[in-house]
């Protein structure tokens, strides 16, 4: 029954956790823009993070040893600091993105401008690193950002003509009013935004954090092969609403009250209640997560003592760097950037940046050093190579496409 | 002689690059204009229907406000872009200052809404000046 309880526990989590505001302002601006015929990508995206997250705990489980620390070791200092360098640049502007997210969220509660709220949304985050176990901070959040269902709600609740929405999602056009370029634009974006770096190392190093071994591989391969596919659903609800509610009266998507609009129209003040819910703990539990990863990614290169399991005082360079790296996102924010803008970059690099995560992962868990007889299966590394087709593909695109489209425009 | 061949063999090629770069230019001020229309359909839009769901009940004061706000920084980002073009022709410039119109008129209901709304004034007679708006940034839009 506990370990039942265990297993439930993780999978909602991982629906909860799934979305940030990488993939919640995405999916909204390409369900207003290009209806469903963006759908494909979400499920590309879904099965991608799937395969390597799976991969990626399962080296933590079995080696008993985080992502970051092997790569180095593996493949040497220069191609861990490439790989390094990538995924701290991302994980610094997601971090800033997940932020100004929570500050926006407080101004549709509050109507107050979202750069009063920048300064105190990065103290919580700080604080709640500081003080709260890891396992509080990652249950707490996933569960409360399970209020995000209220999209998949307010999508029935709206009534929409089902066919039209499987038509748009399963014969795939790009609309008259949009270029190609743009429509390709957003689907390696959408890619970025569901493949996420931070999301494999915080999932490696949280393994470690609570204790994973051989053990626990059955749990690990439930969380992801059940939680993430129902959060990958919540994506599509929420591009799904964009779709009905926004796109037949030509309101492009460009902010975050945009988004709320189809589940207000659908659901009014209570639907409303519960999506402020998720979307703050959504984003904070980004957050959460994007701070401990600049924190894990940086402490394991360089062989520091890091983990919530120790004290701060035993692991004092890893919190330094967390806050540093706080610091920092909060002095993107308080330039006067627009959060939805650097959300939207932070989705396009990172699309740039996922051959340089994603190709050490395959690597090490091929390596029966590390893996012993737990090493990818041929179906697994079948799949793992087309991937890494399509994700040198993506990053490839990512910057000719964002030229030539004008960044979506 | 060798100087006016090289000449004769370029000026296809000059001519070539300047019809490209003013085809272009043309382009980019016609798409300019198009989207910075688009922008502003939006920004009315998502207004209008901000204001209806407030009308209804269903959308709080402080999320109509803000939808509202983020619709003013669309429209005002939009017609600083449109201002800040240069028309090649006559009748590009005929349709900047459509645009341009169309947008000052949007803004200014938008605008308008919003200081009713938050001085707790009559919200009726904003929906018809708003529609009155998309309908001028429409056909601006040509």
């Amino acid at each position: 029954m506990k370990k039942l309880f265990a297993v439930a526990l993780g999978v909602l989590t991982a629906i909860g956790g799934f979305v940030d505001i990488g993939d919640l302002v995405t999916n909204a601006v390409v369900g207003s823009r290009f209806g469903m015929s963006l759908a494909w990508v979400v499920v590309v995206g879904v099965v991608g993070i799937c395969l390597f997250a799976n991969m990626s705990g399962r080296v933590a489980a079995v080696s008993g040893r985080a992502t970051f620390e092997i790569i180095r070791e593996r493949l040497g200092p220069r191609a861990g600091l490439a790989n390094l360098g990538a995924s701290f640049f991302i994980n610094l502007m997601t971090m800033a993105a997940e932020i100004g997210g929570i500050a926006l969220v407080l101004q549709l509660v509050t109507g107050i401008g979202p750069m009063l709220w920048m300064p105190l949304a990065a103290f919580a985050v700080w604080i709640v690193v500081w003080r709260a176990k890891f396992s509080q901070l990652e249950n707490a959040a996933g569960l409360l950002g399970l209020s995000l269902i209220v999209f998949a709600v307010a999508v029935v609740m709206l009534g929409p003509d089902w066919g039209e929405l499987a038509h748009q999602a399963f014969v795939p056009t790009v609309p008259a009013s949009e270029q190609p370029s743009t429509y390709w634009f957003y689907a390696v974006a959408l890619f970025g935004a569901a493949m996420t770096p931070y999301e494999v190392f915080f999932f490696s190093s949280g393994a470690i954090e609570e204790g994973w071994t051989r053990k626990d591989l059955g749990q690990e391969r439930v969380n992801v092969f059940v939680g993430f596919p129902l959060g990958g659903l919540l994506s599509l609800a929420i591009a799904a609403s964009a779709a009905i509610v926004l796109l037949p009266q030509a309101i492009a998507v460009t902010s975050l009250s945009q988004v709320v609009l189809p589940v207000v129209q659908a659901g009014g003040t209570i639907a409303f209640c519960f999506l402020i819910v998720g979307m703050l703990a959504a984003f904070f539990g980004a957050a959460l997560e994007t701070t401990l990863s600049s924190g894990y990614t940086i402490a394991q290169y360089f062989g520091w003592s890091w983990g919530k399991f120790r004290r701060p005082a035993k692991a004092a360079r890893f919190h330094l760097v967390m806050i540093v790296g706080l610091v920092i996102a909060l002095g993107i924010l308080l330039t006067g950037v627009d959060p939805i803008a650097v959300t939207e970059y932070s989705v396009v690099f990172s699309a740039v940046a996922l051959p340089l995560t994603y190709i050490p992962i395959l690597i090490i868990s091929n390596d029966p050093d590390y893996m012993g007889t737990e090493v990818n299966g041929r179906a697994v590394n079948a799949l793992g190579l087309v991937y890494l087709v399509v994700i040198v593909v993506a990053a490839v695109a990512a910057i000719p496409l964002m030229i030539i489209s004008g960044a979506g425009a | 002689m060798r100087v006016q061949s090289v000449c004769v063999r370029k000026i296809p090629g000059f001519a070539i690059v300047l019809t490209a770069a003013l085809l272009s230019g043309c382009a980019a001020t016609s798409d300019t204009l198009r989207d910075a229309s688009e922008a502003g359909v939006s920004a009315v839009g998502s207004s209008s229907l901000a204001l209806e769901l407030h009308a209804d009940g269903q959308a709080l004061t402080p999320l109509t406000d803000t939808v509202l706000a983020d619709a003013i920084t669309e429209l005002t980002d939009a017609s600083l872009t449109v201002v800040e073009l240069t028309p090649a022709t006559a009748s590009e410039e005929q349709q900047r200052d459509d645009v341009e119109q169309a947008l000052r008129e949007a803004l200014d209901a938008v605008t308008g809404a919003r200081a009713a709304l938050a001085q707790g004034g009559a919200m009726s007679d904003w929906p018809a000046e708003l529609d009155a708006a998309r309908a001028d940034l429409e056909e601006a839009a040509g």
